[in-house]
């Protein structure tokens, strides 16, 4: 490579990592690119950078603009894209050079892709992102809204003769995660009875990291195409906690939590094979053959110290507990699909798949203090699925195409258990449970001409011992799609049914769920003028049997049911104007917004997130959330323009803890290249 | 013919085709004239050169989806990642490989798209575009992520998952597993003490994944009715049809606020490898 695209690299690699540019995802999307290719010494080179400096001004519940939207003030690098080819495909060290940034450095969400590249020698891409959000389930642990989850995901694979018969795959993948962990220790009294502040919830310091080491090879010969690859993951937990009083809001624990000290500490293994051949082009007969088998081990181990004072208690409960356990995995599958084109209008397919999964394990518990016990656990759980389809696709006219499908699966669920206390051994048998689902389906593709485009599908399937009450059991699907398509001017329009019915002696579920929208789209080249608008209706009505807990004795008559609905309206539109031949206009506007139960809204639907009526539970989430934007691009030079962004976030919902929030968020960037 | 002669007459073309992936055979030098360049995918031009007509060399607008499809998997059918083509559900709709590429005029450089993926795939995929305006999904219209981590357009194998019959798009991750334990590998096990629907039903027995207006991409918004809906001790269900254990209001009366958060004592959801009951 010369000097002046070298030059171009390390001033883009200067402009990402410059301290300064605290780099975020821009509020509206950005088309434009600054600069248009141009020759450097046998390399063509193209680059775009937007950079500015984003403000936010949020209000409300900043934890759940946080926990949703995240953006805050400062610099950014919106966004960046350098290329540099060369001319006619034969540089000395590098043909292609691709750097494609979005948010880079301190964007909540950040993503980099890279790739390099020398025909016939070697190929890198290189991918990085970053992700920044709090977690957000205030009903479920108070105080976890200020808690800041990251997470950090790498992917690099290196292919070395990429244009060759014969490939080596070399790979590695990062893959890291820091925030809050959660966890409760449960005094154990198991000939005792319940009380709440026997249970208790801490939280902890949680660091989570996997990596993935993999190599592999690809060999194409004999008209067919090989592929072998190894993966060995490495998968590492710190789970730990010793300071309780950092957490002064956990007050749902009956009795505080006076000392902590846990640890628990998680190694896993996993490696997996995959192995497949397959036919190399397109044939009258071809096959592919597929096998994957991936082991695994995981060891745990928890240690805890724990002291806890009762009301009125003169000195503090402590317990330490120390639990040892592993559990291993074996997972076997295989997939053979033979696909035959007899003639052109035919395409059938028989795809049969195998997968097998045997998991198991043991443990043991030790706990001074409170009680003292000594627990051994043996869990078993394998898994054994068949799976059948054969689709196939005709095509009587040009026009027209027909499409069916039957789809058979057998799934075997075998279980085993076993608990032994120093005074007594519980065991559960091995027992195997079967499970068969087969479904048909049909459809139909028009293309009658005109830009007409449709598509209808139909699916119907039963499955006879379903896992969960709200598994498939007697299920159907329908759909559809159309769309037109007349020179700048796109209308479409869909609707899908899945319908659900779980039927029981004692209780029956069903749901439905339902989306139908249109979206009309007129883009004019001459003009740039681009408008875009979609509405959605998202519904989905379940209901079905629970407990009912809230009853004063425990009966079969005193089960209760479950019903959930909501109606969820979205909007889309988005406008694109140039009025002039230097300032280009974007504008949107975006509202998801739920009715909750829709028209039987129960009573007191407006405080909580259920409402008991009887022995019926109904939720709901009614809420709104929308956000407006615009966004003017005023070009100054050829490759220089100003940017001036805004959009606003609001989030509604209407519950006794209210956490709504709005948000205004703008910037002022320029996009140049160099 | 070979591809210098093309340029004589379409050189905007050409000079675009050296910054485009499949210049490199060209560069290369080693495969034969109907494997590479313009003629590897517009087929001989020697009648269309000699009577300028443009009717006598393969042009693909005229070509069905299908037809399409087969000039392109000459050359990529044996590709690790488009083995299971032929049954995507791309492929059984009559949706063709230049309906998201474009090879001329490519807005992404490496896989030669035609636009932003994201935007390719809301243009059909409308339900799908508004679940990513919710106010719980995945990041994906910030640009953290896109559909492809998850997805395979070009087809994926058979279920390893649930019934086995569906998801006929869903990509799967490294041992045939669902896409989400590459993110979320903590979730994938193999657990002491499962919780079952992790591994038999996968991830959307409780969670929607692209977008929810529930936190967590929770399928409900109370998490108690979301656990009681399963866990209602009705026969026939579970992992040994024995049905799926319901708590007792003994222990559970969810008449106290406490309970109905059950996730404040069965922290550890997804499995657990010190407790049975998922701490």
């Amino acid at each position: 490579m010369t000097n002046a695209p070298l030059a171009a690299i390390l001033a883009w690699a200067v402009a990402v990592t410059l301290p300064v540019a605290r780099a975020q995802q821009p509020v509206t999307s950005t088309a434009e690119e600054a600069g248009a290719p141009r020759r450097l010494d046998g390399y063509t080179v193209s680059n775009s950078v937007e950079m500015g400096y984003r403000f936010a001004q949020p209000d409300g519940d900043l934890d759940l603009y946080r926990a949703s939207v995240n953006y805050g003030n400062g610099m950014r690098l919106f966004n960046g894209r350098l290329r540099v080819h060369s001319v006619d495909g034969k540089g000395r060290f590098v043909d292609e050079f691709a750097v494609r940034s979005s948010g880079a450095v301190s964007d909540p969400y950040q993503s980099h892709d890279f790739r390099v590249a020398k025909n016939g020698l070697y190929r890198y891409d290189g991918q990085v992102r970053f992700m920044r959000y709090h977690n957000r389930l205030a009903s479920l642990w108070l105080g976890e809204h200020g808690l800041r989850t990251d997470r950090a995901l790498h992917s690099h694979d290196v292919v070395l003769r990429p244009e060759s018969k014969f490939r080596v795959l070399v790979g590695f993948e990062r893959n890291r995660r820091t925030g809050p962990g959660f966890g409760s220790g449960g005094v154990e009294q198991p000939f005792d009875g319940f009380e709440e502040g026997r249970f208790l919830r801490y939280r902890s310091e949680l660091r989570q990291a996997n990596n993935q080491y993999r190599a592999g090879i690809e060999a194409r010969f004999w008209g067919l195409a090989l592929s072998a690859r190894q993966a060995i993951n490495r998968y590492e937990e710190h789970d730990e906690a010793s300071d309780a009083s950092r957490w002064p809001t956990l007050a749902n624990n009956v009795y505080p939590i006076e000392t902590i000290r846990l640890s628990i500490p998680v190694r896993r293994s996993t490696p997996v094979t995959t192995l497949s051949v397959r036919t190399d082009s397109e044939r009258v007969v071809g096959f592919v053959l597929q096998y994957v088998y991936a082991g695994g081990q995981r060891n745990a181990m928890l240690t805890e110290e724990l002291a806890v004072r009762a009301a009125g208690a003169l000195a503090a409960d402590r317990r330490e507990t120390a639990v040892i356990g592993d559990a291993n995995q074996r997972l076997n599958s295989g997939q053979m699909m033979i696909v035959a084109t007899p003639t052109p209008r035919w395409t059938i397919t028989n795809t049969t798949a195998f997968h097998n999964t045997r998991m198991d394990g043991r443990s043991s518990i030790v706990e001074i203090g409170f009680d003292r016990e000594e627990v051994l656990n043996f869990e078993h759980l394998g898994v054994r699925r068949l799976s059948n389809a054969s689709e196939a696709n005709f095509r009587p006219t040009r026009q027209v195409s027909l499409y069916g499908a039957y789809r058979a699966s057998s799934r075997q669920v075998s279980s085993s258990a076993v608990t032994r206390f120093p005074w007594a051994e519980f065991s559960e048998e091995l027992t195997s449970v079967d499970n068969s689902i087969r479904s048909g389906s049909t459809g139909v593709r028009l293309l009658p001409g005109y830009g007409v485009r449709a598509s209808f599908d139909f699916e119907i399937g039963r499955a006879d011992r379903p896992l969960t009450p709200l598994s498939e059991r007697r299920f159907r699907n329908e759909s559809a799609r159309v769309r037109w398509n007349s020179g700048g001017f796109t209308a479409s329009g869909h609707f899908r049914n899945r319908i659900n019915d779980n039927p029981t002696s004692l209780l029956a579920y069903s749901g439905k769920s339902r989306s139908r929208g249109v979206q009309a789209s007129w883009a004019d080249p001459a003009s740039a003028f681009v408008l875009d608008v979609g509405y959605n209706l998202i519904s989905l009505d379940i209901s079905t049997g629970i407990l009912n807990l809230f009853a004063a004795s425990d009966s079969l008559s005193e089960r209760g049911r479950a019903v959930y609905a909501s109606r969820i309206h979205n909007l889309n539109v988005a406008l694109r104007a140039a009025p002039h031949k230097r300032v280009t206009v974007d504008a949107g506007y975006a509202l998801t917004k739920d009715a909750g139960v829709g028209g039987f809204r129960p009573r007191g639907a407006t405080t909580a997130r259920f409402v008991r009526d009887g022995a019926e539970v109904v939720s709901s989430l009614p809420m709104s959330y929308r956000s407006p934007r615009a966004r003017v691009a005023i070009a100054i030079r050829k490759s220089l323009s100003w940017n001036l962004g805004w959009q606003y976030y609001g989030y509604s919902e209407r519950f006794a803890g209210d956490q709504s929030y709005r948000a205004h968020v703008g910037y002022s960037s320029f996009t140049f290249a160099f | 013919m070979g591809s210098a002669v093309c340029q004589g007459c379409h050189p905007t073309v050409w000079e675009a085709f050296t910054r485009n992936p499949h210049f490199r055979s060209v560069a290369m030098e080693n495969q034969p004239p109907e494997r590479t360049g313009c003629e590897g995918c517009h087929g001989p031009a020697f009648l269309h050169i000699l009577n300028l007509d443009k009717e006598q060399i393969v042009r693909f607008p005229p070509l069905t989806p299908i037809e399409r499809q087969r000039r392109c998997l000459e050359c990529h059918a044996g590709d690790f990642g488009k083995m299971h083509v032929h049954r995507s559900a791309h492929l059984t709709s009559e949706v063709g490989c230049t309906s998201c590429h474009s090879i001329h005029s490519a807005h992404e450089d490496s896989a030669l798209l035609s636009g932003q993926q994201r935007q390719l795939c809301y243009s059909c995929h409308q339900e799908i575009r508004a679940r990513f305006d919710m106010p719980f999904k995945h990041r994906v219209n910030e640009g953290a992520m896109e559909c492809t981590d998850c997805h395979n357009p070009h087809g994926a194998p058979v279920a390893t998952w649930g019934g086995g019959h569906s998801a006929r798009m869903v990509a799967q991750a490294l041992g045939n597993d669902l896409p989400c334990f590459r993110c979320h590998p903590d979730k994938r096990g193999p657990f002491l003490h499962p919780h079952p629907p992790v591994a038999l039903e996968g991830c959307f027995s409780c969670h929607e994944p692209h977008g929810s207006t529930n936190p967590r991409l929770l399928n409900r918004p109370t998490p108690f009715t979301l656990c009681m809906e399963c866990h209602s001790d009705i026969a026939g269900f579970g992992v040994r049809a024995g049905g799926i254990p319901g708590p007792t209001r003994w222990t559970h009366n969810l008449s106290d606020p406490a309970f109905r958060e059950c996730l404040h004592c069965h922290a550890k959801i997804h499995g657990s490898n010190t407790h049975t009951l998922l701490r």
